[in-house]
């Protein structure tokens, strides 16, 4: 039943005092979090240990004015939605069939224990030597390290499908990617999301290590360069820029994609 | 229309199903009865096509609905797209099953925004939708209070008449058989023998 009007009103207001609420409990503990660095900063009176958060915002600032900073983001930018997208594909997959068919589960829960053992540095290793210092090696590594994972979030949603919709899907006879796009993709809606965004999170730090030990240009190249001229503050500049980044992604794409898959909850 | 001639049916050890035959005629309304547990939502879904492990041999036409115990709805998509997706007709084809079984106005809404009676509807606009040559209802005014089960009944019978569909029903509630059937079965004992009353 619609609700009247009266309700809707009170209801959005609630919202917006929590959501604004929300935002000054976040913008206050982000606040103090740059007090306590300002204040260790100031004691340590070592920029070249810890530089104050005005100097790195300055560091930050003068990498960008110089170009290079946009530069070596796009380019870590870019492995990351590669490594993502090979990651989510292949983990959806392997999910799905693993949490529909048992016989596949138990042929290849084996190889997914294993592979989420795997240390992420092995796997770079590997690949750098077996592939090279290349793009596709680089982008490999990471993937591997984040699809179990993804297999093991989408099999867990998989298996608690709601047998009822199978036979619905059944008896009349719906098409297998209709199947897949209106009635098994709505169920997995909350394992990816949530598979999505844990899994951008690691992923970005895994191209960081990938681009620290095998690539020319990048955050992650960056951060070795400056790690070698002992020049603390830029490596924190290059590492805030890209968080900086990562969490626009996170508030503009990530969580407005989540709430419209789930706007039928709210409804 | 309908013609089951099975040998039986078993979960591991345990037989739910001991050898039935019956056919339903076009245009005919069976209500199969029995209490809660002797097997007729197995055999329903034999005749359905959805349990396939099983012994005989059962035909039935291809262009088959079925009301399941619970809605079965699509929650993530609104009323008339589960109408429109599932079956694959037009929208107004959906649009127009929608009004005929009251829910005109509601194309929009989420099932989450209609109440449990009108998901009922829904679920029974969805199947005569595709204009059924079987219908197969199990149990489909459960939870219901009892002015709701009257008026589904009514509802359910005015549909059957006007689209002229072979409909096969299962209840545990002789009242409901009475009121919607042409011809009842009653399933009984274990495993499961059938007889005509």
């Amino acid at each position: 039943m619609a609700k009247p009007p009266l309700c809707r009103t009170v209801c959005s207001s609630i919202l917006v005092t929590d959501r604004f609420s929300n935002t000054a409990i976040r913008t206050a503990s982000l606040a103090v979090f740059v007090s306590f660095w300002a204040v260790a900063s100031w004691i340590g009176d070592d920029p070249g240990v810890l530089p104050s958060p005005w100097i790195v915002v300055q560091l930050i600032w003068q990498e960008a004015a110089s170009g290079e900073l946009f530069g070596h983001l796009v380019a870590t930018l870019l492995r990351v939605l590669a490594a993502f997208v090979v990651a989510m594909f292949i983990g959806l997959a392997l999910g799905l069939i693993m949490g529909r068919s048992r016989g596949f589960d138990r042929w290849f829960d084996p190889w997914l224990v294993v592979l989420l053992n795997l240390p992420a540095l092995v796997a770079i290793v590997l690949c750098y030597i077996w592939i090279g210092l290349t793009e596709v090696a680089a982008i490999l590594a990471v993937s591997l390290n984040k699809i179990p994972m993804v297999t093991v979030m989408i099999r867990e949603g998989a298996r608690a499908f709601d047998s009822h919709l199978d036979d619905l899907a059944k008896v009349f006879h719906m098409k297998p990617g209709k199947r897949l796009r209106h009635i098994l993709l709505p169920q997995l809606a909350p394992h990816i999301a949530a598979a999505a965004r844990s899994g951008i999170a690691l992923i970005w730090k895994i191209v960081l290590v990938v681009e620290f030990l095998g690539r020319s240009n990048g955050v992650g190249f960056q951060i070795h360069l400056y790690f070698q001229l002992f020049d603390v503050g830029r490596v924190l500049a290059y590492a805030f820029a890209f968080i900086a980044v990562m969490l626009a992604i996170e508030a503009f794409v990530l969580r407005p994609a989540e709430q419209a898959a789930s706007r039928w909850r709210r409804a | 229309m309908i013609s089951v001639d099975i040998e039986g049916k078993a979960f591991g050890a345990t037989r739910i199903l001991a050898p039935l035959k019956f056919s339903v005629q076009a245009g005919e309304t069976v209500a199969l009865l029995g209490p809660s547990g002797v097997g007729k939502t197995s055999l329903l879904r034999i005749i359905a096509g959805l349990d396939e492990a099983y012994t005989g041999r059962v035909e039935r036409p291809d262009a088959l609905a079925m009301v399941f115990q619970e809605p079965t709805l699509l929650n993530w998509r609104s009323a008339l797209e589960n109408i429109t997706l599932v079956t694959n007709v037009a929208p107004q084809v959906a649009a127009s099953a929608m009004a005929d079984v009251g829910l005109a106005g509601k194309e929009t809404l989420f099932p989450a925004q209609l109440s449990l009676g009108q998901r009922r509807r829904l679920a029974l606009a969805r199947a005569f939708s595709i204009k059924p040559d079987l219908l197969i209802m199990d149990e489909p005014f459960a939870s219901l209070d009892q002015e709701r089960v009257t008026e589904m009944l009514a509802l359910s019978r005015d549909l059957i008449a006007a689209n002229g569909c072979t409909t096969l029903f299962v209840t545990h509630s002789q009242a409901e058989a009475d009121m919607l059937a042409d011809r009842l079965l009653r399933l009984d004992g274990q495993p499961a023998t059938l007889s005509e009353t």
